[in-house]
């Protein structure tokens, strides 16, 4: 106001207040990078239709696209239904009814999660399959003319895939059940309705947001497989770009296969809002009691234990088993050479694993952190844009990151021959900087939703009433966040590890040389009928598979107590 | 530099888009006295209150604290050099530390001025204040709600702040705790002889809590005053409403007196004209009686009271709070007199 207010001793600090605005709005401009970053490689391959290549196209019409897609729908509508089915089905098993083992068999039915599919699929090929001890003894009791249902085919793979993708809907088909007020479902008692037809009433209805969203977690699971379909001789459109892209280097090819399976994956997200619909049903009462279990006995108790028993023997006692066998029958009859190549592999698998887990738990987290500093619309939009990876097929993210790396390697090229540098080669696409892109690209979705969970935990009014106690922001960051974000963020690093661990697409079309993982071994050594080798790589793959299956399994039981 | 007002805001105001949550507030607040900003949800209060911590800064205006301008005029002072405690309607309290790093966490921001003796030393003082010695190693999540409320408390009065904020801290709690956590916070306050300002939009909260009452409405400081005289005489008939049950009555004031269907009453404050006058309802005085001026034509009992409403013989409707008794009913005739003076707002 007047000119004496200028001579004021307070007149120094306007510097240090613009400063602080400077900084908080670099923290919204940081994470707003990360989330583009993350976005680019699906854009770049959108931007592609707009010079389309008609007569690769019309080629790939007349060779093997129909088949491919058609494989491909078949291949997600069944998983789908089917893993609704038995993962439903279970889920409401051990939540509405007491039986023997019930709660032994509610935990160990996720067990199948630590499978990967490919894993899965060379193991039932292998027992299976016409050279298989299962076929080989029915010939020997029925002639030789014996001629069980081929397994390498569309059901076969389906069934394969169900086996280990049905704990995505159990999982949360449970979670859903367990939630429904007891008030619910004794009202519908009630009014006159029996158990079953208030679960198919009532129960699931309800639940239906949550059974969708299992159901479309186990369809992206299947869609970005190609391993499996190739054993069982079922080539979907991942498969195809894969081979386009390994087999006959034929990269356009692969890329325009990627955009085709975009626009599946896309039409995968559509449907999932669609059905799940604006249906977010909230109970009322959360820590209102559950409704009893009604007692199974006789008949009804076997045949419970029988369906528990008969799952999980063929989703993971059959595979475990027959895994054992072999490597232990590997490990006897061999050298002993397979050790260097053992650890080199896990070495690397390791390596990159734990790399790719730092570094997308830490990018999710500025991103969460942004997205709550900021709040609004937009900013919601970024974080769901970013984490659209994860309903994406690993060959379309690989195919994105190469037509995103590609033009920055070769102009860092062209840079450095007008400067007479000798070339530095492919600094991003053939090291790991590309591998490590696709990796954050498909998993910080699951980092984010872990980390931003966590987060929430810290109410702004904790941070307020710190700053009032004299701690400076950074402070705040050391002795609340990270104290309270940590446990969050360790699950999510379990999480994309373990992911990354079982990555197959991605890994395969973009790792450099010579880095080849567990995973790829497995693979590898299956596609050559070599079982007892492939079983090491994919026993290690499932052993540690089994770390955050056994935290979910114990999340369950502290929910239940 | 000892300075009674510990607080001073001068003009400030603070607008969230087209609302004016604060607009061009002055006000003030000594030092050891505990004043309540009292008002409707959404009325601006937790907004100054924020203002005062820091949390927010002003459109315009300065606040002024400990002599020291920390807002306005291109001062500002960051929450955390403030000195002043704080205590959230959820208490904030932090899940992960136990009940006695909770107290801690103000005392060790103060770097090197206080030994570590000296922290523990604090600490056990706060806690024998609050009376959760005992509970020192508890985690926040196996305290009760009033224990809750009590280590917030004692965790922002640790560091000696120079003032306490409040924001409706006894919201979370039931009724019968409220009113015991009510006495307990403000005996607390009183032996730390701590200055402190409370949000609330709970009338008889507010009365009983304060030395001094901000009444506040739509951004603006409607009335300043002790409880017994916001509460007795009101600068308004909004003002008058809020702060709890008010029968409004026509009558034509004539200076000291003023003319209504009750009869001739005196006034609070002189007046003239037509006005409207305020009677509390536990003013009235009810004497059952064959030719009285008023009959009963409704009672609610609550049991240490009871609120009946009368009709006048000119049509207009009294509410009157009497002692629990049975021996007025329905329809019955009484005489009504009024205690003490009355407000009369010009209308």
């Amino acid at each position: 106001m007047g000119h004496n207010t200028l001579i004021q001793p307070a007149q120094a600090k306007p510097i240090a207040l613009r400063r602080t605005e400077r900084r908080l709005r670099g923290r919204l401009l940081l994470p707003l990078i990360v989330a583009g970053l993350v976005v680019l490689p699906i854009l770049n391959l959108l931007s592609t239709l707009l010079s389309p290549s008609f007569e690769m196209w019309q080629r790939l019409w007349e060779t093997i696209l129909p088949r491919m897609l058609g494989n491909t729908l078949l291949l997600l509508s069944g998983v789908g239904a089917l893993t609704l089915i038995i993962g439903t089905g279970m889920a409401w098993l051990v939540t509405a009814y007491q039986f023997p083992l019930r709660a032994l068999f509610e935990r160990a039915l996720l067990l199948p999660l630590a499978v990967p599919s490919f894993v899965m699929g060379f193991v039932y090929m292998a027992t299976f399959d016409f050279a298989g001890p299962v076929q080989t003894t029915l010939r020997a009791w029925f002639g030789q003319s014996f001629r069980p249902p081929d397994i390498r085919s569309g059901w076969g793979a389906i069934l394969v895939m169900s086996l280990v993708l049905y704990p995505y809907v159990y999982l949360l088909a449970r979670a859903a059940f367990r939630e429904q007020a007891a008030a619910t479902y004794e009202a519908a008692r009630v009014m006159g309705y029996t158990r079953m037809q208030t679960f198919f009433r009532l129960i699931v209805p309800l639940a239906r947001p949550s059974l969708v969203a299992g159901m479309a977690l186990a369809m992206m699971e299947a869609m970005t497989d190609f391993a499996t379909v190739r054993f069982f001789n079922f080539p979907t459109v991942s498969e195809g770009i894969v081979r386009l892209w390994e087999g006959r280097m034929d990269r356009a090819g692969a890329i325009e296969l990627s955009l085709l399976l975009l626009g599946v994956a896309l039409c995968l997200i559509l449907l999932e809002r669609t059905l799940r619909g604006k249906a977010r049903y909230h109970q009322s009462g959360g820590a209102s009691k559950r409704p009893p279990r009604a007692p199974l006995r006789g008949a009804a108790a076997a045949l419970a234990i029988g369906a528990n028993v008969a799952l999980l023997g063929a989703a993971f006692v059959l595979p475990v088993g027959q895994l054992i066998a072999w490597a232990l029958s590997y490990v006897q009859n061999s050298s002993g050479a397979w050790r260097a190549v053992f650890a080199q592999y896990a070495l690397n698998t390791f390596g990159l694993a734990a790399l790719a887990a730092t570094v997308t738990v830490f990018l999710a987290l500025l991103i969460a952190n942004g997205v709550r500093l900021r709040g609004g619309r937009a900013a919601r939009i970024v974080a769901r844009l970013a984490t659209l990876g994860y309903a994406l097929p690993g060959a379309v993210i690989a195919a994105g990151v190469l037509l995103t790396l590609a033009p920055v390697d070769r102009a860092i090229n062209n840079i450095a021959q007008q400067m007479n540098w000798s070339a530095p080669g492919l600094i991003l696409t053939g090291t790991i900087g590309g591998l490590m892109y696709a990796y954050v690209v498909r998993f910080i979705s699951v980092a984010f939703s872990s980390v931003e969970a966590s987060l929430e935990k810290v109410k702004p009014s904790m941070e307020q009433v710190a700053r009032t106690m004299g701690a400076t922001p950074l402070r705040v960051l050391w002795r609340i966040h990270l104290p309270l974000v940590s446990q969050g963020m360790v699950a999510a690093a379990i999480l994309v590890f373990v992911d990354v661990m079982k990555e197959l697409p991605a890994t395969v079309m973009l790792r450099p040389l010579g880095m080849d993982t567990l995973a790829i071994w497995t693979y590898m050594a299956a596609a050559e009928s070599f079982w007892e080798e492939a079983s090491l790589p994919a026993l290690t793959i499932l052993a540690v598979g089994l770390v955050p299956v056994w935290f979910l399994m114990r999340v369950g039981n502290r929910a239940e107590q | 530099m000892t300075c009674e007002r510990l607080i001073e805001l001068r003009r400030v105001s603070k607008a969230f888009g087209a609302t004016r949550a604060v607009d061009d507030i002055s006000l003030s607040v000594e030092r050891g006295t505990i004043q309540v900003l009292l008002g409707a949800s959404g009325c601006g209060k937790t907004t100054l209150l924020r203002l005062i911590a820091g949390l927010e800064k002003p459109d315009s205006g300065e606040i002024w604290l400990n002599g020291e301008r920390v807002a306005g005029q291109g001062a500002w002072l960051p929450p955390e050099a403030r000195r002043i405690g704080m205590v959230f309607q959820d208490y904030a309290l932090f899940p992960h530390m136990t009940v006695r790093q909770n107290v801690l966490f103000g005392l060790t921001s103060l770097n090197g001025k206080l030994s570590q003796a000296e922290r523990a030393q604090r600490v056990q003082q706060m806690l024998d204040l609050v009376g959760l010695a005992h509970r020192s190693n508890c985690f926040p999540h196996q305290l009760s709600g009033g224990e809750q409320q009590r280590v917030a408390l004692a965790r922002a009065l640790a560091p000696k702040p120079s003032v306490v904020l409040l924001d409706e801290p006894f919201s979370n709690l039931d009724a019968a705790l409220r009113r015991a956590m009510r006495e307990e916070v403000r005996q607390i306050l009183r032996l730390a002889k701590a200055t402190a300002i409370f949000v609330t939009h709970d009338q008889e909260e507010a009365l009983s809590l304060a030395d001094t009452v901000v009444i506040m409405r739509e951004g603006k400081v409607e009335q300043v005053g002790a409880p017994q005289e916001v509460y007795l005489r009101p600068v308004n008939r909004e003002v008058a409403a809020f702060l709890g049950e008010a029968n409004f009555i026509e009558g034509v004031a004539q200076g000291e007196v003023a003319q209504c269907a009750l009869g001739k009453l005196p006034l609070a404050v002189p007046m003239h004209g037509k006005v409207s006058l305020m009677i509390r309802p536990e003013a009235l005085c009810l004497t059952a009686s064959q030719d009285g001026n008023a009959e009963v034509v409704a009672i609610r009992f609550f049991g240490h009271d009871q609120l009946l409403r009368l009709r006048l013989t000119d049509g207009t409707l009294l509410d009157v709070r009497t002692w629990s008794n049975a021996e007025l009913a329905l329809g019955e005739r009484v005489a009504v007199s009024v205690r003490g003076s009355v407000m009369a707002y010009q209308s």
